[in-house]
């Protein structure tokens, strides 16, 4: 049923722009293509508009206005200028390509997590299948826009409309200005088409800068389909035919994908469709020849019979869906169903393809013995990867497969009871499949991974070194390709000495030009990322390449052989491969939740010796070592594809907690990851042994801890703590490693970013909130000058927090008086030359020593009358007068859902350091009363501890 | 009503197919005036109509209507004041629509349309009393559609639309020449009777000698873009067709025409 409702679903809602294309085309004779782009932009600016929180209703009059502008360019130019309507069309609709990537700033925005109609709707269904809902729904709202365009289109204007296009002549005479009647209507067309993409984008969870392509041959379709069964002269007719037009074109593809029918055909079929229905009703213009004529005649004279197969057609479909399924098909039942989706027929996709099928046999999957396997593409038409999924679901698909990027985001946004795994994907967390590999929706897994373009930037390195140009060329279009510059420009951010030019092409045919316009600004290489478009016309730039010798690094290792020098790619057959192997565990039993999303896990590193001797270039010793596939008089040498073994069924799992000292902060994270671990199922397979080390203080028996935790091999270490982060990070390199209580650890050296960090380790940074704190005080005491702080030179912590105060007291007009210590033997003096320099405000942040001895410095201040502010919530118990810091429970907590992951397989490298601060909040109010500060509600609202 | 200083118009100015339409026209036409054109093909007569009516923007000259200068206003602007019948029956109504909403169109001439619906019971009576008036049985075919009629039909609709809401200015251009005769004197026998009925000032180009004759108050006979007669009421009284050639065979000695070309004239103006 769900395909069937989901593609009725999909009708009404381009039947908005269907409904756009019957006045455009029907009343003005106006085939107005701008819709092709003006669909995109209703659909970007909803986006942008949600994402950044608008309400999803808001948003559609906003896409009817924007659209609305698009059209009344399309009309502006064609009467103003007398320029052809097609043409104005197509100049207006050209530029929305650019300008729409504009409004969207990315070609592909995800609206999973987001507010949308659907999700408004979710939340107020009494309790029926949710696509019926929305279905209802959608019935009602088009009801209502079809009584009210049909009763517009019967008033003075929509009159006065419907004649401009009957006879421009005849308005004209009447004084109604044909060009304004004309730009008018042309808007209002697009404006209900900018209403159809937002909402589009809204059902499907994204929009895409190409969902709009083909809109006006389906809209075109979706008008003379209606035309062909409703033929009455009542607007209400003629509009409501239009309506069921567009939901039986939705309901033809889905039929056709019932079917097993290739949707590639399905456009040619629509075509001839739409051609032989302009010919039975005769739409076409006085001038068609004699043959056209004849088949008019034919159809004229057998309307009622063409009708009438129309609509048996229609009661003989209707019937199969509802009948047929129910009977058929009860032996495949059992098998479990695999539904394999692929967006388009791009090398890539295919590949994984391969590898999928491949391994799926080898892992015993016989497609009709033991399981059944369901393949279909949607050759690149975005919303058939949706279509293609409703048909999966009405199937009873068991586990989708989506491969690549677009069928993914498509399956997310769909499919919410059963498995995705996917394949292909270079950044799933773009497209809102969760925000690490280990956590992610509950359903999914998959296998991903962004080109490995660090590495292949390192060997044109050692080739190339010094101050040199190099080039590249990408389609902006495309979310992967962006975001593979993205990480090319990352890549040569450390590297001030490479100079990177770009030309960025719409399509296969400029490829040739970029190649030859970046050859001559003196470039020494081209070093591509992975584009479908350069790709797909690869042959140009490997022509100038060799007319121009400027050899060619490229992330893709299917280049290798078509003329790249060196590639340094994932093998996407492999990623098939690994697919295959997920597919199985979930087969098996396992849930997809506690499977972490993988890596590539094999890269080729090729060199073409054919094309280093036609180009004259030396291949260093160092970079023939290195690689490992090559390319030697035309043949291919390349190791054959080994999936590394998988240890993961081992069930006894060794964890070392370690901890250099203890303070109550530490002893609470350390106190919430063991509550989290034990009372967590997911990683339950496994039997956890859990060892606890801690040193008290002592840093030499902290080292000894470390490298003992190292000897003895444990399968992970978790470290409470900088100190402890610092020390287990200098012993141990290949231990898995999750670490947590640190406030920075990019200062304390395990990582240059919190993406980039050391491979076997990842973990949680958690701040002190040191310039809210001063905040708070620059609010509490108006009129304080001073504030003074301690702090202990030996720890890194302490000395972040004192950096951050500095600065936050200058932001906030304070003057700092800092006091130094090495130990707490110093501690008294620098207490009293601290008061005795006139401070208002006392201040002691992220020092570990000196927490220690917080309620004797609470006491000494409060008989010094001066407040006394800490960066730790529970402080206040000790006597301070406010405290806010993070909950370290709650940091323990968060650490061990990111140790699960780690447990179940995940790479650390992969997971970045989280910054994690929950905040928590201590307040004396007695103080408050001394020091005369007013304390407001909603503060003490969010105090976790309150003393009165 | 109508004044005209100077007009001039050449098309595909400066080109190879240059072509003089309209040579310093300067013409006065009072209220209620009924004039006739009368002229050889090509001579301007269509496009001296479509300058005023502002189909066509003069290259030099201007138009005053009612005392407004209308040079260069848009058709559409100035049809509050002109109304038009074309010589094609097919031009003056959409066949798409029903006969009510062409009516309709016609009724709002020249108004502003707003999205309400103005065609109501009410609204069609009073039209089918108009198209009663037309006596062609076509009052109780309000819902048919318009291309359902014939060109005679449509061609009197159109005149009845013309004056649905009295205009300034009737412009009508050989609006019967399409017709057969008996539809041709049905629909002149219309004309007659709106023009009289109505106070119009009327411009009505004709190949016609005789209803040039019959109709009108004043004929104008143009001629290589020029109004080389302007035959007033007095005058008009007393002429005949006869007259009227012989007015044709002085351009011809003006203008050296060739007796050929007089017999092609002749065998026009019947
Ligand atoms: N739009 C135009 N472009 C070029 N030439 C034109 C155009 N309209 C009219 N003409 C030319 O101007 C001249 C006058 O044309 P017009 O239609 O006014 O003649 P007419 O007196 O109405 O002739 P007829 O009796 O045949 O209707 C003709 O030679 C015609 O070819
Ligand atoms: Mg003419």
């Amino acid at each position: 049923m769900e395909l069937w409702i989901g593609a009725a679903n999909l009708g009404i809602l381009y039947a908005f722009m269907a409904i756009g294309t019957f006045i455009t085309y029907k009343l003005y004779s106006f085939p107005d293509i701008t819709i092709d782009g003006t669909f995109t932009t209703g659909a970007a600016v909803a986006s942008i508009l949600i994402v950044d929180g608008w309400n999803p209703i808001m948003v559609l009059p906003v896409a009817f206005l924007v659209g609305s502008l698009a059209g009344f360019l399309t009309g502006f130019i064609h009467t103003k200028f007398k320029i052809e309507g097609l043409l104005a069309g197509i100049l207006v609709m050209t530029s929305l390509y650019s300008v729409n990537l504009h409004i969207m700033g990315k070609s592909n925005i995800p609206l999973l997590n987001s507010s949308t109609f659907v999700s408004i709707l979710s939340v107020l269904n009494p309790g029926l299948h949710a696509e019926l809902w929305n279905c209802i729904f959608l019935i009602l709202v088009m009801v209502v826009f079809w009584m009210l365009t049909a009763l517009f289109l019967k008033t003075d204007y929509g009159l006065t409309m419907r004649a401009t296009g009957n006879n421009p002549v005849m308005v004209a005479a009447q004084g109604v200005s044909v060009d304004r009647m004309k730009i008018f209507g042309i808007s209002l067309a697009n404006g209900f088409t900018g209403i159809s993409g937002a909402l589009v984008a809204q059902y499907q969870g994204f929009s895409d800068i190409g969902m709009g392509i083909g809109s006006i041959i389906f809209s075109l379709a979706s008008v003379i389909i209606g035309e062909a069964i409703l033929r009455h002269r009542s607007m209400f007719i003629k509009v409501l035919g239009v309506i069921l037009g567009s939901v039986i074109f939705r309901l033809a593809v889905a039929m056709a994908l019932h079917l097993g029918m290739d949707p590639n055909d399905l456009k040619l079929i629509t075509a001839f469709f739409v051609l032989v229905t302009l010919i039975a009703t005769g739409s076409f213009g006085k001038s068609s020849s004699g043959v056209l004529r004849y088949f008019h005649g034919i159809a004229k004279r057998h309307r009622k019979k063409f009708v009438a197969l129309i609509l048996s057609i229609l009661i003989l479909f209707a019937g199969y869906i509802f009948l047929i399924p129910k009977g058929a098909g009860k032996e495949s039942e059992k098998l479990v169903k695999i539904g394999i989706i692929m967006a388009n027929n791009s090398d890539i996709v295919s590949k994984t393809q391969d590898g999928l099928l491949s391994e799926l046999n080898k892992l015993g999957y016989i497609n009709g013995e033991n399981c059944v396997i369901l393949e279909q593409n949607a050759e690149g038409d975005i919303p058939t990867n949706q279509t293609i999924i409703d048909h999966f679901i009405n199937e009873k698909v068991d586990i989708f497969v989506p491969i690549s990027t677009a069928s993914t985001q498509a399956a997310l946004n769909k499919v919410k009871d059963k498995p995705i795994v996917f394949a292909t994907v270079a950044n799933p967390f773009v497209i809102g499949a969760g925000n690490t590999p280990v956590d992610h929706p509950p359903n999914i897994t998959g296998v991903y991974g962004a080109s490995p373009i660090k590495d292949l930037l390192r060997v044109f390195r050692q080739m190339y070194p010094g101050k040199v140009r190099i080039g590249t060329i990408y389609n902006p279009a495309y979310p992967n390709t962006v975001s593979n510059l993205k990480d090319l420009k990352k890549a040569l951010n450390g590297d001030k000495e490479i100079i990177l030019e770009e030309v960025t092409v719409a399509g296969s045919n400029d490829v040739y030009q970029a190649a030859l316009a970046l050859s001559s600004k003196k470039i020494k290489a081209f070093v591509l990322i992975n584009d479908l478009t350069v790709f797909n016309s690869f042959e140009s730039v490997v022509r100038v390449s060799k007319n121009n010798r400027i050899p060619i690094f490229s992330c893709d290792a299917e280049r290798l052989q078509d003329g790249a020098l060196i590639v340094y790619g994932f093998e996407y057959f492999v990623s098939g491969m690994q697919a295959a192997h997920l597919i199985d565990r979930v087969i098996r039993g396992e849930n997809p939740a506690y499977i972490p999303f993988e890596k590539y896990k094999i890269v080729t590193y090729g060199v073409n010796y054919d094309v280093a001797m036609e180009l004259s270039i030396n291949i260093p010793e160092s970079v023939q070592s290195g690689a490992d596939a090559s390319v030697k008089n035309g043949k291919l040498t390349k190791p054959p594809f080994i999936l590394p073994a998988d240890h993961r069924h081992r069930t006894e799992k060794r964890v070392a907690l370690f901890q250099v000292n203890s303070n109550s902060l530490l002893d609470q994270s350390a106190k919430g990851f063991k509550e989290k671990i034990s009372g967590e199922t997911k990683i339950k397979p496994f039997k956890l042994i859990m060892d606890e080390y801690n040193a008290h203080g002592d840093y030499g028996i902290g080292q000894t801890i470390a490298k003992t935790i190292v000897e003895k091999d444990y399968d992970f270490v978790v470290t409470f703590s900088t100190l402890s982060l610092q020390m287990m990070a200098n012993a141990n390199k290949k231990i898995p490693h999750v670490f947590c209580a640190v406030t920075d650890p990019i200062k304390a050296g395990v990582g240059k970013s919190l993406s980039d960090h050391l491979p076997n380790l990842t973990g949680l940074a958690t701040p002190q909130p040191v310039e809210a704190t001063v905040k708070l005080m620059r609010g509490l005491f108006p009129m304080a000058r001073k504030i003074g702080i301690i702090w202990n030179t030996g720890e890194i912590n302490s000395e972040i927090c004192t950096i951050k105060a500095r600065k936050s007291c200058k932001v906030y007009g304070f003057q700092l008086v800092e006091r130094s210590i090495t130990s707490l033997n110093d501690l008294d003096d620098a207490l009293n030359s601290l008061v005795s320099s006139g401070i208002d405000i006392f201040f002691i942040s992220g020092d570990v020593m000196i927490s220690q001895v917080i309620p004797r410095l609470a006491e000494t201040m409060q008989k010094k009358g001066i407040p006394f502010i800490t960066n730790t919530a529970d402080d206040v118990n000790s006597g301070t007068f406010l405290s806010l810091g993070a909950d370290y429970y709650e940091v323990g907590e968060r650490a061990a859902v990111i140790f699960e992951g780690v447990v179940l397989g995940a790479n650390p490298a992969d997971i970045p350091i989280e910054l994690f601060v929950p905040f928590s909040m201590g307040i004396n109010l007695l103080q408050a009363k001394k020091f005369g500060v007013m304390i407001s509600d909603t503060l003490v609202k969010k105090a976790k501890f309150v003393i009165r | 009503m109508i004044r005209i200083r100077n007009l001039d118009k050449t098309f595909n100015a400066g080109s190879l197919d240059q072509l003089t339409a309209l040579k310093e026209i300067n013409l006065d036409i009072a209220e209620r005036e009924f004039v006739t054109i009368i002229g050889t093909n090509g001579s301007g007569k269509s496009t001296l109509l479509n300058t005023i009516a502002g189909n066509i923007l003069p290259d030099k000259g201007t138009i005053e209507i009612n005392g407004l200068d209308v040079t260069r206003k848009a058709d559409f602007q100035r049809a509050r004041h002109i109304a038009r019948v074309f010589q094609n029956p097919y031009s003056g109504t959409a066949p798409g629509m029903t006969i009510a909403e062409n009516l309709l169109m016609a009724w709002f001439r020249g108004r502003k349309r707003y999205p309400v619906i103005s065609l109501n019971g009410t609204l069609k009576s009073q039209l089918q009393k108009q198209l009663a008036s037309l006596d062609m049985q076509l009052e109780d075919r309000l819902e048919n559609l318009m291309g359902t009629l014939s060109g005679g039909q449509r061609q009197a609709i159109t005149l009845l639309m013309a004056v649905l809401q009295t205009p300034k200015v009737l412009l009508l251009d050989e609006h019967t020449a399409a017709l057969d005769p008996k539809t041709a004197a049905q629909v002149i026998r219309l004309t007659r009777k709106f023009v009289t009925g109505n106070t119009l000032t009327t411009i009505m180009v004709t190949h016609s000698m005789q209803h040039a004759l019959e109709l009108g108050t004043r004929i104008l006979m143009m001629h290589n873009g020029r109004i080389i007669e302007d035959i007033h009421e007095d005058e008009k009284r007393h002429l005949t067709i006869e007259d009227l050639l012989n007015k044709f065979d002085e351009i011809r000695k003006l203008e050296k025409l060739t007796p050929e070309i007089m017999v092609t004239l002749k065998n026009q103006y019947r």
